[in-house]
This record gives C-alpha cells, structure tokens and sequence, in this order.
C-alpha cells in the first residue's frame, strides 16, 4: 500500500551577505531592540561603549513591533538606506 | 478528483508498517496515525469539494503557505471523518492569520492554541458541547485538535527539534482543546459576539497558556447572596483569573450552564461579564513582587520573597496595562508592548457556554489564559459546497 507524506518544507531563502565594513570609523549604526524587556538596556549600554571608542558618524534606534516575528519590512528598509552597520539584540 | 495528489508516495507493506514508518519518521505526535493513504485523503478532498493545491493557511510571516492537500493528510492520520476536514480547514486559517501570531508558540512557556467551534455543524458531526467537554471522549473534538496538532507540527515545524522551544510543554495538545459552544445559549452563541450572522458556522482560535485550561468551582452557591450572585460568581472568576502571569492577551473564559444561568436569572449578557472582569481582573504590584514578575528599580535589590522589596502598599497596588512605562529608564528605544494591542478594549475576554448540566450547587467554569501576544481569531468553516 501507499502512503502520503504529511510534511511540508521550505527551501529558506538565498540571501547573500553585505560586504563587511573595515572600520567603525565614521560610520552610522543602526541598534534594532527585539522589544524584549532588558534588551533596549544593553542596546544601551552597547552604543555608550561603541560611541566611546568610535567617531561615529551617527546612531539610529529601531524597535520590532514584536519579539517573535521578523521586522517589518519598513524597518527592514530604513536600515538599509539609513545605516552603514545593524546591531541587532 | 481530477488533480492529482503531489505528496510523496511511499511504498509501505501494510497497516502495521504504515504506523511504524510514521513514528520512525517524525510524522506522530506520539500516538499511532491512521495510514494516509492516497485513496482516504483523495477522498477527504472531494468531500470538501477542494483541490489539493489550494492554500488553506498561509503565514506570511515565514513564507509558508500548507496546502489542502496536506492539511487533509494530516486529518486522516489523526482519525478524522471527512466531514470533519472544513473544521479543520478553518481552524488552519484562524491559527495562520497574521493576527493570532503564530510564532509565540515557540514560546518557552508552551503556550498552543485552543478553539471554540459554534453553528448547526457541530451537532451535525456529533462534536460534544456537554459533560466532560474539554475530553477526552468524543471523535470529533479529539480528532479536530489532533489534526490541527499534526498539521502544524508536519508543515510548520511547530515541535520540538523544529521551532517549539517549550521547557514543560502542554499537556492540553494531545486532546487538542476543541471544544463545541452549546447552540442554545440564551445570550447568544459566540459567533455573533465575532460578528458572525445568526446560524454561522465558525471556528474561533485562542491561545492557550500556563499550562492550559484551569478549572474554577463556585461551591457551595448558597453561601452567595441572593440576588447578587452573578456578581458574586463573576468576583470568583476574576480572582482566578487575576492569578495568573500578569499578560494581557484576550483569556477565554468556558461557562458550564449551570453558572450561565446565574447570568441570565440576573439580566447579565456577555457584556455585563466583560465589564465587570475588565475592572476587576488585576493583579497586585505585591503579587508579581512574590512570582517574580516585577523589576528590581533603581537602588533596589531582590530578595529571597519576592524579586523587589515589598512595600507597605504593594497589596493593593496593581499592576497597570501602562506598566512598560515602569519599565522605561530613559533608555530612548520606541517602547510596543507585545502584548496585544487590543488588550485594553472589549476583546479582553472572550466567553463560551459548554459543559455538563448537573451539579446545581457545584457551579464550573473554565478558565484559558492567553499568551500575551497575538488576538483572537474566528474563521467561517466552509461546509461543502459553500464558496470560499
């Protein structure tokens, strides 16, 4: 007899990696929190020690409406054109 | 049918082996699975009067689109009847909306969805809305929630070694938490409290959490005073229901009749309930101090009782739908809950009449937390014949 597989899977998206920056040098870093509580602490944190040992040029903050799906495509957009590197937490 | 089936066909010498590969692949929640074989789920899908290539749930969110093919698989092998398949199908469509959010079923804290089912199909496939409702017992309602169990388990990954990360699990999926609303409820079924016409058929999915659905008895009833016992019942239900996580997801709420009638006998109709729990339900800055759940602020440290001091106060002091305010240091991040953003308005409670009839002076309810993402959501079931 014959049976049907009853799973499903998904071939995940080919995506390639942007070019790595040499420096943090003059450069603008956008910090996404993922909305979870204490996250946007070490972002925190994490900006007052990168602005202390870089010149940046600038930092952006960006929130994920929720922890547990991708940001939305509208943050997804302002990172790319607003910010040379992500720092995600 | 005249679209073929597109699932992988695999050669399996008989029933015995059919059960046996299925476990060996990773196919069962656990139990044995009736073989989905070509001709049972073919059959299914003319039933239904739907192709197999149809998309039934589609989550944007992770680009995942199941089929009717496989959503029909998945309901054999959990023992369906094929008249059970557009409940199921429904069901699929509620849990993928992108309102439920169905990724906080990843969650650590094994949060799963549950469903109230209303309309004339229920009675029609013999779903049980009385005695012993959340099971197990009754054909339809285990097998409707195993088969959603299996349909997001084989074809969203919603399992352990898959995307779940559940330390306890809920011990509620295996029965699935399907439950049938009684059609005769005097304030209306809740189908038209989601906007549904009269003598709608829909599925209504809610999220499941702490552990699942927790009892609530009113005994003995003639210690409530006459005359305010629905106000009386409804302080027990917000007591239960202020003991929880502190989230502020939509909680569902199952009246047995018995405590049902206590509302009608007093002129309460849905509203009324929702009102008072929305004023009622809450939990003190002392509690979540003692579970835990309160933040340690500036200068404070935690103690072995509870994770800030406790101050005089705190008793009755309670926690805020504001609270992520409290939690604002100045940080300068855009603060969204993810709790629901629909959690301060009328879709904070959802009710459903079902259960057993005796008992007249053990009143029960039910209570269904809910994870404090993610809304609601009710979908018509498409019987055959019906356009989608």
């Amino acid at each position: 007899m014959k049976i049907l597989n009853p799973t499903m899977s998904f071939a995940p998206e080919k995506g390639k990696l942007a070019p790595r920056i040499e420096t943090l040098e003059g450069k603008t870093i956008g910090f996404l929190w993922n909305a979870y509580p204490g996250g946007d602490r070490l972002l925190k944190r994490a900006e007052e020690i990168v602005s202390a040992k870089y010149r940046l040029k600038g930092m952006r903050r960006y929130t994920k409406s929720y922890l547990g799906e991708p940001a939305g495509k509208e943050i997804l957009k302002k990172l790319a054109s607003d910010c040379d590197v992500v720092s995600p937490r | 049918m005249s679209k073929p089936l597109t699932s992988e066909h695999i050669d399996v010498a008989d029933d015995a082996a059919a059960m046996e590969y299925a476990w060996a692949h990773g196919w069962s929640d656990g139990l044995p699975i009736v073989p989905p074989t070509p001709e049972r789920v073919a059959h299914f899908l003319d039933h239904a009067g739907l192709a197999p290539s149809q998309l039934v749930g589609e989550y944007r969110v992770r680009n995942r689109g199941i089929t009717a093919e496989k959503v029909a698989i998945n309901a054999v092998m959990a023992g369906c009847k094929a008249e059970y398949l557009p409940v199921v199908l429904a069901a699929t469509e509620a849990v993928t909306d992108p309102a439920f959010r169905l990724n906080h079923i990843a969650s650590t804290s094994s949060p799963w969805p549950a469903f109230i089912v209303n309309g004339p199909v229920t009675k029609a496939i013999g779903m049980n809305s009385g005695m012993y409702v959340l099971g197990p017992g009754n054909r339809a309602n285990a097998t409707i929630g195993r088969a959603i169990s299996l349909v997001l388990a084989n074809c969203m990954e919603a399992k352990p070694g898959g995307v779940q990360q559940g330390i306890m699990g809920n011990a509620a999926r295996m029965g699935g938490m399907v439950v049938a609303e009684k059609d005769d409820t005097a304030w209306g079924p809740l189908s038209a409290a989601r906007g549904f016409e009269a003598g709608a058929n829909t599925v209504t999915g809610v999220s499941m959490w702490e552990g699942g659905p927790q009892q609530v008895v009113a005994f003995p009833a003639e210690h409530f005073p006459q005359g305010k016992q629905a106000e009386a019942f409804s302080a027990v239900l917000a007591e239960y229901l202020s003991d929880g996580y502190g989230g502020g997801g939509t909680d569902t709420v199952i009246l047995s009749p018995i405590w049902h009638k206590v509302y009608l006998d007093e002129g309460w109709g849905r509203d009324d309930l929702r009102r008072y729990l929305e004023s009622h339900v809450r939990t003190s800055v002392g509690r979540l101090k003692r579970r835990r759940r309160w933040i340690p602020g500036p200068g404070e440290q935690p103690t072995i009782a509870a994770s800030a001091p406790l101050k005089p106060g705190d008793e009755e002091r309670y926690y805020s739908p504001a609270r992520e305010k409290e939690f604002d240091d100045g940080s300068g991040y855009e603060r969204y809950s993810f709790r629901t953003a629909k959690r301060d308005s009328k879709e904070r409670f959802l009710f459903a009449v079902a259960g057993g009839e005796a008992g007249q002076g053990q009143p029960f309810a039910c209570i269904i937390r809910a994870y404090d993402a993610g809304e609601p959501v009710t979908k018509r079931i498409r019987l055959p014949g019906e356009s989608r």
